[in-house]
This record gives structure tokens, sequence and C-alpha cells, in this order.
């Protein structure tokens, strides 16, 4: 089928084997260079980049804004965290995070999952605040000072071990798994219930009376989404060795949104690339001036007003396709 | 098999004091193509939002097939075998043709195909392509429904509402705004449908009612006034001074 | 007997009164908040900047040499100026976006705010600041002691919050600001001037804001994020008030302020804010139009 919404996809794939690329030659410099501390930036800005894909998710699929994404985020963190204390694997620290989003997901689902627009914005805003300031109070998760200690763990892929200590291995790693977050969730978004949800975003109430399971697809998407950041954010104490309660803040979710208003909303590839160029951009200005906040935030507001398909609706203005 | 596909009685819903329908009975048999006329605000519409569940009814019944509801739900609509079109026209602004009636016709894959690849999905394919060609859309399969003319729009409306191969098929003012060319091809695709789908239609083109349906109930302030053949509802006296007080054509 | 009245003079009055010095400021702040929403369908993230603008305003104006209580009107002519500056040279181009008009307007308040929070720490420096207590010295009220200045407050921050709803519902500025937010068109179609009504309006409420900001800077101090958690408050107040309702953000701003004043006797002063943020989801679970109206509406 050559439709424009599977043509869009299949754009979004090209873009993002194009970053696949960039990255992999990146690796390659930096590994000859003998760098560690760049590697050590780009792998965080991919898993703060799947924090992004996460919040693309919710907004460019069932045009919800989510804005308290990072709770998922830093819970998935957290959760790895205690796991990997408590049991210095990698697998088994995955499902926990896996397992407890779950549950997490669905709980916040519950409570936000009816409400549209501005209310679940806010919501989304309330529920990562309460959680936040909860954990900030928590002795034993660290209260302000977080978690730290993690343990260096090897991941055992069959054929082969990453340590998380090597900076090369663990960003090829976290590239991979990042890769991998995004072919699940491109995958589900093109199934009849992914269709579906883009159609629900323009008519719900005709979807009722066709039969479209309009309450288990908006779930999916919900619990889909906090899946990914919660597992994006699960490698993070891998890589930091610490967690704390900051992970979970509105500013870490503010620059998710920034990220996908940069890259563009209306292309699965969009926030990764938001997300990626939003972090290059943060480093040179900081380097620049300490009024970084202003400057993003300017950015931020020329994207809104000026970008509305982000950065990749520029690259991709002469082919067809995107969401909108 | 029974031969009432539709089967209402003693129809009754208030809104505030008001009495939008009021003890309404009528069958619909199979294959038949029934009309539900009246002036403006007679309740016709009540009457679709009863019947898919929109709005509760305050007393009466619904029978669909045989069975039984006080209330049906929308998002049962569909199983129960009930296709409805609407009023205004109520498509998936921002996508194409093809994929409105791709995502009406998804239902025909029964069991669970909802994240199974689209490419799977071949009856659904092979519905959209039947769908295309009998409405007359095939060139139009990848244009944007905004882009469509308000009656292509029409058509596709009703396309929509079919596409998931209804057993009763709800139109509400299938012709509302169209040309008069347009309402005379409207009749022609109505009457072939009526081949393999019962049919219950709200309408205002008397003409159009006369020429294709076989049953006509006339409503009026929420009751039923009259009920009948066309010419012999058109023929009925209350009928007459309701329209001509009225002033509607 | 004795211990019960105690109780009540010491330690419960007092901090009802502290609550009341909160609960006037947060709601001429969602009064403000409300407002704009109301009428212009706005979500101003922007609003907690705004009211660290006043404060930063009304410190630059006492260090110029004005005396604060003179200093007050002029904070609000500024702030007013400036939001009617920012509606029409900024607001008002993405508000014709259509249904992504919430989303859109919030995103862009949001990056303003990020700006405004930035300039504010270039001008005035990270540290925390206070201006001088305008009205030093307390007075005795039923066996409490209380401070001048916070008496000062709570009286203006009243009549302030009077004023601007007789305005609301009783002239003819406040029935174009009602007739517009009911429905546009059909306002404009009556001559009503919506566009000056939009920027108007959106100067009230910055101008509320910034405010609430000058007025609790000498009891609170000012530094560059104070903006946070006031823009969190004030979003609690309107949303459990209901969007848009002038009635809801007074109601909804004086019962939390008082809800979180009185919690921090029984529980740690910390868990104060998830305890409204709770009252907050619990009430847009139950009832998603807050408890009152929406303005234009009701």
């Amino acid at each position: 089928m050559s439709d424009p919404i599977t043509l869009s996809m299949r754009s979004s794939h090209l873009f993002v084997a194009s970053a696949l690329f960039a990255a992999l030659l990146f690796a390659l410099v930096a590994w000859t260079l003998g760098d560690r501390f760049y590697l050590r930036l780009a792998t965080e800005a991919l898993l703060f980049s799947g924090l992004s894909l996460s919040v693309g998710i919710l907004f460019g699929y069932t045009g919800l804004l989510p804005l308290g994404q990072a709770l998922f985020f830093g819970f998935g963190a957290y959760a790895s965290a205690l796991a990997l204390r408590h049991n210095p694997s990698f697998w088994a620290a995955i499902f926990v995070v896996f397992i407890a989003t779950l549950a997490l997901g669905i709980a916040c689902w519950l409570i936000a999952g009816r409400m549209r627009g501005v209310y679940f914005a806010l919501v989304s805003f309330g529920l990562a605040e309460i959680v936040s300031k909860a954990v900030y109070n928590i002795r034993w998760l660290g209260a302000s000072d977080g978690l730290r200690g993690i343990p260096i763990v090897d991941i055992p892929l069959g054929f082969l071990s990453i340590s998380t200590d090597a900076p090369l291995a663990f960003f090829l790693f976290a590239l991979v798994f990042v890769g991998f977050l995004y072919s699940v969730s491109a995958y589900v978004l093109d199934t009849p219930l992914g269709r579906g949800l883009m159609a629900m975003k323009s008519n719900e109430r005709r979807m009722r009376f066709l039969g479209y399971p309009v309450f288990a697809a908006r779930l999916v998407a919900y619990v889909l989404a906090a899946e990914i950041a919660a597992l994006a954010g699960a490698l993070y104490p891998m890589l930091r060795g610490f967690v704390s309660p900051d992970l979970m803040y509105f500013s870490v979710s503010t620059e998710a949104i920034i990220g996908v208003v940069l890259g563009g909303a209306t292309m699965l590839a969009g926030p990764l690339y938001g997300a990626v160029i939003l972090t290059v951009l943060r480093s040179i200005i900081a380097s620049l001036t300490q009024y970084h906040l202003l400057v993003t935030g300017l950015i931020f507001m020329i994207a809104v007003i000026f970008l509305p398909r982000g950065i990749i609706g520029i690259a991709q203005r002469s082919g067809g396709g995107g969401l909108d | 098999m029974t031969e009432s596909v539709l089967d209402i009685r003693n129809l009754s819903v208030s809104f505030g004091g008001i009495r939008a329908v009021d003890h309404l009975s009528f069958t619909v048999s199979r294959n038949s193509v029934t009309a539900l006329i009246g002036p403006n605000g007679a309740g016709k519409t009540t009457v679709f939002n009863l019947i898919d569940g929109s709005v509760r009814a305050d007393t009466g019944t619904i029978a669909i097939e045989g069975k039984e509801f006080v209330r049906p739900r929308p998002g049962r609509l569909r199983a129960m075998g009930i296709g409805r079109s609407f009023q205004i026209t109520s498509l998936f602004s921002g996508l194409t043709v093809a994929e409105n009636l791709r995502l009406a016709s998804q239902p025909l894959e029964q069991g669970r195909h909802w994240l199974t690849p689209l490419g799977w999905s071949a009856k659904t394919r092979i519905r959209v392509e039947e769908l295309l060609a009998q409405f007359q859309l095939c060139g139009k399969a990848g244009h944007d429904v905004d882009a469509l003319s308000h009656g292509e729009q029409r058509c596709l409306e009703i396309a929509v509402a079919l596409a998931a191969r209804p057993k009763l098929l709800m139109l509400d003012e299938p012709t509302q705004g169209m040309s008069r060319p347009d309402r005379a091809a409207m009749a022609d695709l109505i009457q072939a449908l009526a081949q393999t789908v019962t049919i219950v239609l709200i309408e205002h083109d008397l003409e159009l009612v006369a020429n294709v349906c076989d049953h006509v109930v006339v409503m009026d302030r929420g009751r039923k006034l009259s009920e009948g053949s066309a010419n012999a509802v058109r023929a009925d006296p209350q009928v007459k001074a309701v329209y001509v007080g009225r002033g509607d054509p | 007997m004795q211990e019960t009245s105690d109780y009540l003079q010491f330690v419960l009055a007092p901090q009802m009164f502290t609550g009341l010095t909160m609960g006037v400021a947060v709601v001429l702040a969602a009064l403000g908040l409300t407002i704009i929403f109301g009428l212009l369908d706005v979500i101003n993230m922007a609003h907690g900047a705004f009211y660290a603008v006043g404060a930063y305003l009304a410190l630059a104006l006492e260090r110029v040499g004005f005396g604060y209580i003179v200093l007050l009107p002029l904070v609000v002519l500024v702030m007013a100026a400036f939001g009617y500056l920012l509606q029409y040279g900024l607001i008002q181009h993405v508000l014709t976006r259509g249904r992504d008009r919430h989303v859109t307007t919030l995103m862009l308040t949001l990056g303003l705010a990020m700006v405004i929070e930035d300039a504010n720490r270039a001008i005035f420096g990270v540290e925390t600041l206070r201006p001088a207590n305008p009205i030093p010295g307390s007075a005795a009220i039923f066996g409490m002691v209380l401070p001048n200045y916070r008496l000062f407050l709570i009286s203006a921050g009243i009549l302030i919050v009077a004023a601007v709803m007789v305005v609301i519902y009783r002239t003819r500025f406040g029935a174009m600001v009602r007739a517009a937010a009911f429905d546009r068109q059909m306002a404009a179609s009556l001559g009503v001037p919506v566009k000056r009504i939009y920027g108007l309006t959106f100067a009230l409420g910055v101008a509320l804001t910034g405010l609430a900001g000058a007025l609790l800077a000498p009891v609170y101090s000012i530094f560059p994020t104070m903006g946070h958690d006031f823009l969190v408050m004030a979003f609690i107040v309107v949303i459990v008030g209901g969007l848009g309702s002038v009635t809801g953000a007074v109601a909804a701003g004086f019962l939390l302020t008082q809800v979180q004043a009185l919690a921090s006797l029984v529980v740690s002063p910390v868990w104060g804010s998830p305890i409204i943020l709770a009252v907050m989801v619990f009430v847009l679970i139950m009832r998603p139009g807050g408890l009152f109206g929406r303005l234009g509406h009701v």
C-alpha cells in the first residue's frame, strides 16, 4: 500500500537510518581519538532522546501533550538503580523496570486517561510533581541526594558482553537500544490500532461507531509511551552511576517537549533528531553564555511560531506525508 | 431469520420539559427502504440517536433482529450490524479517502488483528477497492477528504457507514446540500444498495422518498403522524396540513 | 478550655493569618490566569514569570527611590503595558491556529517563561533579594500580634479582588469581556473591539500577577525561580475553581491556601504542595470542569 501515512513512516525510517549512520561515524572518530567524554555525553543525549520519543508518541499520535513525562523516565531510572543495587544483572533490571512501569503506567492512565487537552497536560504535570516531591522527601530513596553507588555491570548479549563502564561499547549498545525502542513504536503505530489513534484525533465519535476499541487504544498508546520513557531512563544509572529526583522535574519534561517541537511532531524520527540537536545546541550555548535557559526559550518560541513541523518538516517539504 | 430488522415500540424521550420523541412505534422489514420524514424539529434525528445509543430513552424498547435493547451502546453498534451516516458530514479530516474507508472496513478482519501489520489485512484492502468502485471515488482514493466536493463527501459519508457490511443502514439526510443531479445519482445508489441491505433514511427530499422508499413514517412533534407507502402518506390530509401549515417544501 | 482557646489564639489563628496573606496574592494571580484563559483560551505558562517580574520591578523602583506603597500603582501600570504589548506582538500571532491553539499557546508561553526567568537572572543576579519592610511594626488584634505590612497587604488585596470582580461583572468593559468569552464572532459582529479587549484582558491578567509579586516580595523575598511554585499554586487554584471562572478562582484561592497553611500544622510543610496537587488531581477526576462555571458561560 502506497498510502501517505506509510510513506511518511518510511521517510521517518530513512531519517533514523541516516542518523544511525552519522552516529556510527561519530563513534568511529571518537574511538580513534581515544575519547571518553564525548561518547558519554552522546550516550546521555541518546537516553534523553528516548524520553523525547515518548513525548512525541503521545503528542504526535494521540494529540495529548504530557507536561510530566519525565516522571516515567525518572521512575525507570530509580527502579533500575534499585534493581541493580540489589542484583547487578542488566536483564533483571530491565525486566523489573518493564513490569514496574506497566503497573505505574496503568495506574496513571486510570487517573489521566479520560482527560483531554489542557486537563491532561496539567494532570500529567501534577502527577510528576507529586511523585518527584515525594521522592525528594523520602529518605530510603536517597532524598535530595538520590541514590549513588550503582555498580558497573556487564551486559551479556550471548556472543559478547558489554561493560557499562566502556564508553564506546555502551554508546553503541545505547544506539541499538534506542533504535529498538523506535522500532517497536514505529511498528505499533502503523498497525490498525495505531492508525486508529490518528483517526481518533480528528473524529473520536465516529471511531466509536465504527467499532474501534477507543478505550484500549488510548491505554496502549499511553503505556507504550510510558515504557519507552522508562526503559530509556533505565540505562541512566548505568551510565552515570547515580540517580536523583531532578530526573523527574518539570525542566526535564520541558526539554523533552522542546526536542519534539524542534525536531517535528509529525514524524516519529522528529523527536529523536530534535533531542540530539537540542543537546548539541545547549553545549554550544553553554560555552558562549551562562544564560542558556534564555536562548533555549527563544529557540523554543521560534520553533513554535515558525516551524510547525519542526526541523524535519523543513527537510521533507518536497516529499509528501506527515501526520497532519 | 426474523422478518423485522428493526422494531421500535413505544419509544419516548424528553429533554428538559420537551417531548422530543413521544411513544413512537414502527417496524422496519428486511431489505426494505423506510423513510422517516417530517418537518424540522419533529424528532427524526433523535430517533436515530436513540437507536444507536447516543441518547437514552425514557420508555420503550428497541429490538434489532429480534433482540431487545433498552439502550444500545454506540461502541456496540457495528457489532450489532448497524451502520450510521450523519447529517453533518463526519469524516476523518486530514486523512485520505482510502484511509477513511480502510478505517471503516477494518472490522471485517475478525479476531485479533489490531496489532498485526497492515499488509496482513487483505479483506480490508479488497473491501476498500469495492467501495471505491461502488461509490465512484476510484480517482480520488489518494485525495485528502477535505479536498472532495460536497457531493463526493456525502457519498463517502455513506460508504464509511456501509464499509463493515451492516445489515441495517441508517442514513441521516444523505442528500443534504446536494445539487439536483447529485441527488438523482444518490437515489439510484440507494436503490442499488437496497438489494443487499435494509435501509432507514431521514430525508427532506420528498421526491426522492417517493421514488425510492417502500415504506414511509411521518413524524411531527415527536409523534408518529402517519405511516404507509409513499403515495398513501402523500395523500393523507394530516400530513399535507403539517407540511403546508409549517411552510416546509 | 484554656488550652483550646490558647491553641486557637496562638497557633491556629496566626497560621490562618499566614494562609490569608498567601491567599490574597494567590487569588490575585489566579484571577489573572483564569481571566486570560476564560477569554483568550490561552494557558499562560509564563504567569509565574510575570509574578517574579512584578517583584523585581518593585525592588528596582524602590532602589530608584520610590516609596514602596507609592510604587505599587506604578508596577501595575508597567506590567499592564508589558502584557498588552506581549499580547499584540506575540500571542496574537498564534491565536488563530484553530484547534491546536491551546497547545501552541501553552508551549509559546512556556518558552517565554524560560526567557523571562533568565532575563531576571541576568539583570538582577542569582542571589535572593529582599525589599525593606515598607510598614514595619505590628498591631495587636484580638490578642494576636500581627505584622502591619501583612495587614495592609490583606486589606489592599481584598479591595483589589473586589474591584476586579466589580469590573468584570458590573462595568461595560467587563460585559464586553464576558461577551467575547462567550462567543467571539458574535461579540465582534455586535461592535465589540475584540482585539483590543484581548490586549486589555491580557494586560489585566499580567498586571494582577505582577502586583501579587510586588505585594509578597517584602514577605517572602525575591529570587529567580520564585515563579515556579507560585505558578503551580495558581494553576491548582484555577483548575479547582474552574478554568475561566472568576468566582472559582477567588473561592478556591482562599480555600486552598488555608488548607495548605493548616496542613503544615499537622504534617511537615514539605508535604503541603503534594497534598494540594493531589487535591487538584482529585478534583479533575471528579469534576473536570472545576467547582464553578466558566467565564461568560455562567
